[in-house]
């Protein structure tokens, strides 16, 4: 073995420790990121039963709201839409025209816009994954 | 906070592989050293503020390693990015002025894939921000 290392150019043995550096640290970074995701959990309020699962999609329109909201807004209201950074959707009380100006044109420093990205089908198809969440 | 700190890595990334690059092709054997003395130095910091952009990027984001949506097109990039950064960093503090130039052409070329994950990265984060 250590003839084989002796014989190996100096730059691929620098190589090798680099790719043992990275993934040491970055075996490291996921080991603390899992610790405080248990951390976290711990500290947050237990989930209501009913909220504790994606709830059940009733049609078609509402299963691509449900696709357009985990690739768009999940990552602010959750993938169950509890609320983390952005707030709680279950029982939204607001009109579907209320929805839909909030959707296109965000909210000044707390929602980015999307008039430009999701076009008024989409809007749709995420009111209607809205209107499930009870 | 890591709409701010993310943004050094990349750019240090970039400007990294522009001086390594210009080293590499310029004729003359002294400014070709400063080039790739400027390089080394700012894919040393480009690695050491990734740490700064990943632990507020997990943070604000409940220490979530992958999720769903556009928050997982940007950890699809940003984790083999940050890793191959990390990994070409410490090759260059190994080898210092010692590589061979056929050895630096491989650094080079794993330095535009590091560089594409981690703008590609970017983008993505871009798009969770903006919405449009």
């Amino acid at each position: 073995m250590k003839t084989f290392v002796k014989q190996m150019p100096f730059e691929l043995v620098a190589a090798a420790i680099g790719i043992g550096v990275a993934s040491a640290l970055l075996g490291a970074i996921f080991g603390f990121a899992l610790l405080m995701q248990r951390h976290v959990a711990h500290q947050s309020p237990p989930a209501l039963e009913t909220r504790s699962s994606p709830p059940a999609i009733t049609n078609a329109l509402a299963e691509q709201g449900r696709h357009l909201f985990l690739m768009n807004c999940a990552h602010c209201h959750a993938d169950d839409a509890t609320g983390d950074e952005g707030p709680d959707l279950h029982g939204v009380r607001k009109s579907d025209a209320r929805i839909t100006a909030i959707i296109k044109n965000g909210i000044k420093g707390e929602m980015p816009k999307f008039g430009q990205k999701l076009k008024d089908e989409d809007v749709g198809a995420l009111i209607a994954f809205l209107r499930t969440l009870k | 906070m890591h709409g701010g700190s993310t943004h050094f890595p990349i750019a240090l990334v970039l400007v990294s592989l522009l001086f390594d690059m210009s080293g590499y092709v310029w004729p003359g054997e002294a400014r070709r050293r400063e080039l790739h003395t400027v390089g080394f130095y700012l894919i040393l910091l480009g690695a050491l503020s990734s740490f700064g952009a990943v632990f507020s990027g997990l943070a604000i984001s409940k220490w979530t390693l992958i999720g769903t949506g556009l928050i997982a097109k940007h950890h699809l990039f940003v984790w083999p990015g940050v890793g191959l950064m990390i990994a070409l960093a410490v090759w260059r503090i190994i080898v210092g002025d010692n590589a061979s130039r056929r050895a630096f052409a491989i650094y080079l070329a794993a330095m535009v894939v590091a560089s594409a994950l981690i703008a590609t990265a970017g983008y993505w984060g871009g798009e969770m921000l903006i919405g449009n």
